[in-house]
């Protein structure tokens, strides 16, 4: 709270004598600070002490000085315009360039009480260290928030762990395969997805990780009758990184009235979540192809879940 | 919807294909993907030929990894794989006639 000085019937810098006047003691009043017109400074002491700077003139303006009234119809000649003083001071010396300084009463000091202050002070001081203190607890609890969350995940990962998820995915019709392009094999049906990672509806050629860790691959991809070309199975992660190499028949191994089946390599990947594998099928006929999907020629693709990574 | 997704020495292209349901589908499909190899100069045994050629069919979506590494054409750039036009009877050249006929 600041409070309010000056503009009363008293408060005059001078009435008379030059700006350069000297001035004696004892007097009140209208001999206080000497000057007819001049600025005036304000202290927190009557000899030597510290300057108030931070002021607020009648116009609300921040200032360090409040200069004697010169003509503003407001305040008769010489007065001391209202303003009001740094927050918290009812009590200033006022200065006109020289000594002596005046005791100054703000006009609603009675406003003050020092008690109150030093009460609220007081309080504020609490309330910051109380502060400081809540900010510590609180960072302590997103930090075991997290720790807490972690551990869940773990927890959550080890029991999946467990339950070792598994996978036998099968087709539910024929892929047709472009010659001299890998093919992502589609599986329609599953006899075996203990843990929903892969869908017989939507990119069924996927099986997508839910779990990090190291699953095992085997699979086999049984084309249709050809004795044209060669044959072949990959793994592939995420539609870019094929894994390891795929098996190779050439045309002469294989009977064009039965087709044959490649079997895919057993693998092992590290997946993480998100990841997904695709078995694809290359063929070298020069035509289409199409893949068995009989009830007892058909490709697979098997998964199993080995461990953490 | 699926995707053709050639892996060159140099850069990774994808170009979304048109759906394939009956075999003259997929006899589209094939000249479609003969014409994007011919494009970006896929050799014809690059099965054989060693790292860096890739000729794949991709089922979408595609993964994010994919997609972030590779230059993603429009429809707009896909060959239509339709075949030419039989030429009308018409234009068929003239026999000549031979001498004595």
């Amino acid at each position: 709270m600041r409070f309010n000085f000056g503009g009363q019937w008293h408060a005059w810098g001078a009435g008379f004598g030059a700006a350069t006047a000297t001035y004696d003691s004892g007097a009140v009043g209208l001999r206080l600070l000497g000057v007819a017109v001049g600025d005036i400074t304000f202290w927190d002491s009557q000899v030597a002490g510290n300057q108030y700077m931070d002021l607020l003139n009648d116009a609300g303006s921040s200032t360090f000085y409040i200069t004697l009234n010169s003509g503003n119809p407001l305040y008769p000649l010489g007065g001391l315009p209202r303003f009001q003083g740094p927050d918290g001071v009812p009590v200033m010396y006022a200065e006109a360039g020289d000594a002596p300084r005046v005791r100054i009463v703000a006009n609603d000091a009675y406003l003050y009480n020092q008690a109150g202050f030093e009460l609220v002070g007081g309080l504020q001081t609490e309330a910051a260290a109380l502060d400081t203190q809540v900010d510590a607890i609180e960072a302590t609890r997103s930090s075991q928030n997290t720790t807490a969350n972690n551990m869940a995940t773990s927890v959550a990962n080890l029991q999946a762990a467990q339950l070792r998820p598994a996978a036998v995915l099968r087709p539910s019709a024929v892929t047709t395969l472009t010659s001299s392009t890998w093919t992502t094999i589609l599986f329609g049906a599953e006899t075996i997805d203990t843990a929903s990672q892969h869908s017989t509806s939507s990119q069924t050629g996927r099986f997508v990780c839910t779990l990090p860790g190291y699953y095992l691959f085997t699979s086999q991809i049984s084309y249709a009758g050809s004795d044209v070309g060669s044959r072949y199975a990959r793994y592939l992660v995420n539609g870019l990184a094929p894994q390891s190499v795929s098996v190779l028949l050439p045309a002469n191994a294989i009977s064009g009235s039965s087709g044959v089946t490649v079997p895919g390599r057993m693998q092992i990947l590290a997946l993480a979540g998100s990841d997904y594998v695709e078995l694809q099928g290359h063929q070298t006929s020069g035509a289409n192809l199409n893949t068995d999907a009989s009830s007892s020629v058909y490709s697979f693709m098997s998964v199993v879940y080995l461990r953490p990574l | 919807v699926w995707f053709y997704r050639l892996v060159t020495p140099d850069s990774i292209e994808i170009y979304p294909m048109p759906e394939a349901a009956s075999p003259s589908d997929y006899d589209r499909r094939g000249r479609i993907i003969e014409e994007l190899n011919q494009r970006h100069g896929v050799p014809p045994n690059w099965i054989e030929s060693g790292e860096g050629w890739d000729v794949a069919l991709l089922e979408g979506d595609l993964h994010p990894s994919l997609i972030a590494a590779s230059n993603m054409h429009p429809i707009g750039e896909v060959p239509s794989g339709d075949l030419p036009p039989e030429p009308p009877e018409d234009d068929q050249p003239p026999v000549e006639d031979g001498e004595g006929a």
